[in-house]
């Protein structure tokens, strides 16, 4: 199971990086809430099922504790994406991300959870995640979030599976990539960060729910100009 | 075993310096942070249920039938050379939502099985049993539940079939953003004839499956995929020339009987489909769409049944062998229990493509989408028998196989012998089809396509997939050099070109002769002068191909040609999770003068009124009237001379 190796090194836990979370602990300096819940979660009777969205605790920009799960995806329409402010400056994300908001609005009936994820929560605290989500103009449905590696390293272990390859440890959080679904149905894609901010938004309506068709099958296509579009 | 991990990466000692410390604590809050959650178990961490070996019985799936009419007419004007290759046959295939049972045992046979996608209500599809010179219109309809209300919950009710590996126009090919939604058709002409109408371009197996863009992987897995063969004049479909359903196809097609291979035909023709699959406790199909590097499943299975078997007659039997994926490489050998030894192959075909003549091979590498054609001969064992098809290739990641041999082989087939019915009048010809000449003059543009990853996306010289975009433009009636070049030393890709079929130049930059066979690192000579029939270790697909295996650090040069059709086409990687992960690009075929290097726009290639498709508004809007008013299309494109100058190895 070389897959433990990656996820402590993947939770700040492996390697020499797992020292300073765990040294803080038991330098009997208090843990924090979110990672009290999370660990709680992570760890209590029965654990977590492989593959399910861990329900861990997370902060978000505004400072308030949410879980993960119940809070942010459970039913809902949910785009994800790992970021950084620091890493924001090489590849850039969030202003492709504002554009998506916009289209949201514009073109979709119903909300989409937006929820960028840090992967660097030392220097990523609510406050200045709240400076950055102002900057691009986030709405009430874009969401930051930051908090302990282990609850960021389980929602990141989860979303962003690479296998067992010692290459997709550590600091591979694949931040060109947003995951996106409809939670409420199960159903998951991907599709690149960069990508035109309009055909991101296309993908978020292929997972919506919709009605049973009616009547007779409809002709798609081809049509004359298909083998140009 | 947690607890020797830990200490392996120096977790232990920091917790033991501050035992102290943390003696305030109860020890449960304390096994909290030692021991975080075991949720993140590697991919077959979680293996499925046990399923007897070969305790199903083989799916061979039905020979799709025509329909007499369509209704709707399809649009002739919507369809590259329709006139020219006007549809011999109709046929209707509807995409559907069933049970399917993967295996006879509980919990596989629990509630009726496995909730499954596929066609007709089989997986692997119908067999489309296709003919050069018949062109045929194949109607897809989505009869899947929406999303919302579609019990497989993992994959995109939303298809484009594409044929793997038909010289197809555009419109037909089955392009990763040409899908259809439930409720929905689309118009498949599949015209019939080899590239260029030069006859060693024909093909003889191939498949059919779900292309949609970023979903591919998702709905293949879930079943939508099938089989295609293709006959002519000597792969005619019939073993016995003298039978009356031979004669009258020959009088139909003016087939002389000396061209007649009579190679294993009809229910001695069988197709064998493999994918990989992994079950949940209940026997239901697991799929995790979070997993970049690719998905494996513990169970193989072959034409939709775990690892099944087949009773054969004592006599000879053509196979007609897919890895239809997602993402697992194998290389096959044959085994007589009886003897318990290793038994040759009879090869008749790479990636669809007959080889000059027929070899005997060891084992079969094959890498995701390839297919090989071979001739099993059962007479020399005796009733009762067993032969067992066997996979030796060690892959536990995604990413591609670990290049080690399984400890212990796995069984995936079983064959039973029983007795002859009929006498056997199949034959193993000498000689099969020659390949095409590799004509330099006709090169008119080199490019080189790198394969890296980045940002948790794998990707084409450092491009993701974007259908809006055109990242080569390639020239009708030109033949072009590509490069195929793996950027990592720890990922494999099977890379595939849409449309048309590549003659390998150089493996690694070692030039590739003619008559040589890829056999791993190694590549095998056939010696000319010696006329009985050659032997080989390891079968790789051969010198034509549409699937370029590239190992960690390989290199592949291909030269490919382009004709008969204009459009839009995709090349990526066969390991269709990396493709769902955005490794393919666009490449479009243009009129000759309009090729260009790099990537523009395809609103700004085709003009500004050429933008993304949108459905009509009018679900009849593109139906014509009937009898249609208009003229007949034209012909898009006019025939190419042929070439003179051929380079010949
Ligand atoms: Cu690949």
């Amino acid at each position: 199971m070389t897959d433990r190796r990656n996820i402590l090194k993947g939770m700040g836990l492996g390697g020499g990086a797992m020292l300073t979370p765990m040294a803080g602990l038991l330098a009997a300096e208090a843990p924090s809430p979110e990672l009290l819940q999370s660990a709680a979660y992570l760890c209590g009777p029965g654990g977590r099922i492989p593959g399910d969205i861990p329900n861990v605790a997370l902060r978000t920009h505004a400072g308030r504790l949410v879980r993960f799960r119940e809070d942010l995806v459970d039913g809902r329409v949910v785009m994800l994406n790992c970021m950084s402010i620091a890493h924001e400056r090489v590849y850039p994300v969030a202003g492709n991300l504002a554009r998506v908001q916009r289209l949201i609005s514009e073109r979709l009936s119903s909300d989409v959870s937006m929820l960028s994820l840090s992967v660097d929560p030392r220097n990523d605290t609510p406050e200045a995640l709240s400076d950055f989500a102002r900057h691009h103009g986030a709405g009430a449905s874009w969401t930051f979030l930051t908090g302990p590696p282990l609850s960021i390293g389980a929602v990141r272990n989860t979303f962003y599976n690479m296998g067992n390859t010692p290459a997709a440890a550590g600091h591979d959080c694949a931040l060109g990539l947003i995951r996106y679904g409809n939670a409420g149905v199960g159903l998951w894609g991907a599709v690149p960060a960069q990508l035109d901010a309009a055909q991101i938004v296309d993908r978020l309506t292929w997972v919506q729910r919709r009605d049973p068709p009616s009547g007779p099958s409809k002709r798609r296509g081809p049509n004359p100009r298909t083998f140009m579009t | 075993m947690k607890r020797r991990n830990l200490l392996k990466y120096g977790l232990a000692a920091p917790v033991a310096a501050g035992a102290a410390a943390a003696a305030a604590r109860s020890q449960d809050e304390l096994k909290r942070y030692l021991a975080p959650p075991d949720g993140f178990p590697p991919q077959l961490g979680t293996p499925s249920p046990y399923a007897e070996p070969f305790a199903a019985e083989l799916f061979v799936p039905p020979v799709k039938t025509p329909v007499p009419l369509l209704d709707p007419l399809p649009d002739p004007a919507a369809h590259q050379l329709y006139e020219q290759y006007q549809p011999a046959a109709f046929y209707e295939l509807r995409e559907e939502e069933f049970l399917w049972q993967y295996h006879p045992h509980p919990p596989y046979s629990n509630d009726g099985g496995s909730l499954s996608w596929g066609f007709d209500g089989v997986t692997p599809g119908p067999i489309f049993q296709a003919r050069y010179g018949e062109p045929i219109l194949v109607r897809r309809f989505n009869d899947l539940p929406p999303v919302g209300v579609s019990q497989v919950t993992f994959a995109l009710p939303s298809t484009t079939t594409h044929l793997h590996n038909g010289h197809t126009a555009s419109e037909s090919d089955g392009s990763p953003q040409d899908w259809i939604d439930s409720g929905e058709f689309w118009d498949h002409h599949y015209a019939n004839f080899p590239s260029g109408h030069d006859p060693r371009e024909k093909l003889t197996t191939l498949w059919y499956h779900d292309h949609r863009l970023d979903y591919t992987a998702a709905n293949v897995y879930a079943g939508l995929s099938g089989f295609y063969m293709l006959f002519d004049e000597h792969d005619t479909g019939f073993e016995d020339i003298e039978s009356q359903e031979y004669k009258t196809v020959a009088a139909k097609y003016n087939y002389d009987p000396k061209d007649a291979w009579c190679l294993p035909s009809g229910e001695f023709d069988v197709p064998l489909m493999l994918h990989d699959v992994l079950f949940d406790e209940a026997g239901q199909v697991v799929f995790n769409g979070f997993q970049t590097d690719g998905w494996l499943g513990d169970q193989i299975t072959v034409n939709r049944r775990i690892r099944p078997h087949f009773k054969v007659q004592r006599r000879k039997y053509r196979f007609r062998i897919i890895d239809g994926g997602p993402s697992r490489f194998y290389e096959l050998f044959l085994r007589d229990l009886q003897r318990d030894a290793l038994v040759d192959f009879v090869v008749l075909s790479g990636d669809g493509n007959m080889l000059p003549e027929p070899i005997e091979a060891e084992s079969i590498y094959m890498s995701v989408a390839q297919r090989v054609d071979v001739i099993i001969d059962f007479s020399k064992y005796e009733v009762g028998d067993h032969l067992v098809l066997e996979n030796h290739l060690l892959q536990d990641q995604g990413q591609g196989p670990s290049g080690r041999t399984l400890d212990r082989p796995d069984g995936i087939l079983r064959f039973d012998v029983v007795e002859l019915q009929e006498v056997d009048k199949s034959r193993i010809p000498a000689t099969l089809r020659p390949h095409p000449k590799i004509d330099l003059s006709e090169v008119r543009q080199e490019r080189t396509w790198a394969f890296g990853y980045a940002g948790g996306l794998w990707n084409i010289n450092g491009l993701i997939m974007d259908p809006n975009r055109i990242d080569a433009a390639v020239e009708h009636g030109t033949a072009e050099i590509w490069t195929f070049r793996n950027s990592g030393n720890a990922w494999s890709h099977p890379i595939h070109c849409h449309f048309t079929e590549f003659m390998i130049l150089e493996v690694n930059g070692r030039p590739y002769k003619p008559r040589e066979l890829q056999t791993g690192q190694r590549a095998f000579v056939e010696d000319p002068a010696d006329r009985e029939r050659q032997k080989i270790g390891r079968f790789m697909g051969g010198h034509r191909r549409d699937v370029a295996t590239l190992l960690p650090g390989d290199e592949v040069k291909v030269y490919m040609r382009f004709s008969d059709f204009l459009g839009k086409y995709v090349m990526h990687c066969h390991n269709v999770v990396h493709e769902d992960h955005s490794m393919m690009i666009r490449w479009d075929i243009v009129p000759p003068g309009e090729g260009f290097l790099g990537s523009r726009p395809a609103a700004v290639v085709y003009g500004a009124d050429a933008g993304p498709y949108q459905p009509p508004k009018d679900p009849g809007a593109f139906d014509p009237p009937y009898p249609d008013p208009r003229p007949p299309a034209g012909p898009h494109l006019e025939e190419r001379p042929a070439q003179a100058t051929y380079q010949d190895g």
